[in-house]
């Protein structure tokens, strides 16, 4: 069991009855890895079903580089807000905490918004998840993540709440510090999607 | 729980760092395909001198490298991984998941490959 949790941000208060906020945090570090080997497996998928068109219409044709490095940088301008939020939580500055959560969970929308568009307009152009192998692989790929994304919004409304409700309590700070560590991993999977099936996709 | 160090404590500047590497490595991995891109389709402005010169393997390359550059600068400077006494057991996850995710990849990739080595009578592309 981790011993040392000085480098985590926002749990100044020590909590000495309750379950160690360090082992939840490692448990949920556990957690996040097998989301890794999920998601390894689902790009190891796309990998061998992303020349399969079956004589649909290729990444080239479909995918907008715009579009994609808007969700790119709404996603990574959530991750700096979210750190901030971390930073404000250490400082125990509650409407900072409010504040920043709040922009986080405005850009993560943003995000699922934009994803939601590009996944209408590929059903409507005929290109759904039934057309190829590929697009079979990138909807579950992409919606996967997607699908993250719209969970930790709603994780992250109902922190907002116990913010408001409970106040800054060392198990909401917990709480708070493990949706960061969710938050950031989300962005790092899309480091890969954007990465291995957008970019390498329009070559 | 020990008391609260501020040594160890990331700051304002951990995560603006982070955030201008990601942006820097974002911006060089779309500009390399969007500049360098082979046969990269510009609509009706067609090949512009010096656009699709660089070969594939370059941009292909270059694309996977930048990417784990940032998933190591999201790694460092959002998730706080180091390889400091704190993190030793964050450490040995991280490096265990990694181990298993280049068997199964590493595997599928194999596998998937070679078999459709196998099977294809030419045409990639054609296959469901």
């Amino acid at each position: 069991m981790p011993e040392a949790s000085t480098s985590y941000p926002g749990l100044a208060q020590p909590s000495p009855a309750e379950s160690s906020p360090p082992a939840m945090i490692f448990g949920f570090w556990i957690y996040l890895m097998s989301d890794a080997v999920i998601f390894a497996l689902l790009f190891a998928t796309y990998a061998s079903m992303s020349r399969n068109y079956a004589g649909g219409p290729t990444g080239k044709e479909l995918f907008d580089l715009n579009n994609v490095f808007y969700e790119t940088l709404t996603l990574l301008i959530s991750t700096l807000t979210c750190g901030f939020a971390m930073l404000s939580l250490s400082r125990n500055k509650k409407k900072w905490v409010l504040s920043w959560l709040g922009f986080t969970f405005l850009l993560g929308l943003t995000f699922i918004l934009m994803e939601h568009n590009e996944f209408h307009s590929l059903i409507s152009q005929g290109a759904g998840p039934d057309r190829s192998g590929f697009l079979s692989a990138f909807f579950t790929l992409v919606g996967t993540h997607g699908l993250h994304v719209s969970i930790g919004l709603i994780w992250l409304l109902v922190m907002i709440a116990q913010i408001m409700f409970k106040g800054l309590t060392t198990p909401v700070r917990s709480r708070l510090f493990r949706f960061s560590l969710f938050w950031h991993f989300l962005d790092l999977v899309w480091v890969g999607i954007f990465s291995m099936v957008y970019l390498l996709g329009v070559l | 729980m020990k008391p609260y160090s501020d040594e160890n404590h990331p700051d304002l500047a951990t995560y603006l760092t982070g955030f201008i590497l990601a942006l820097l490595l974002t911006l060089l991995a779309f500009g390399l395909v969007i500049t360098g891109g082979a046969d990269f389709s510009l609509g009706s402005i067609g090949k512009v001198p010096g656009i699709g010169e660089m070969p594939s393997w370059f941009i292909i390359g270059g694309v996977i490298i930048l990417a784990i550059l940032q998933i190591l600068v999201h790694l460092r400077y959002f998730l706080h991984l180091s390889f400091g006494s704190s993190q030793k057991w964050n450490l040995q996850a991280i490096l265990f998941a990694l181990f298993i995710i280049i068997i199964m990849v590493g595997g599928t990739l194999w596998i998937m490959n070679d078999l459709n080595g196998h099977m294809m009578s030419g045409s990639p592309g054609n296959n469901l």
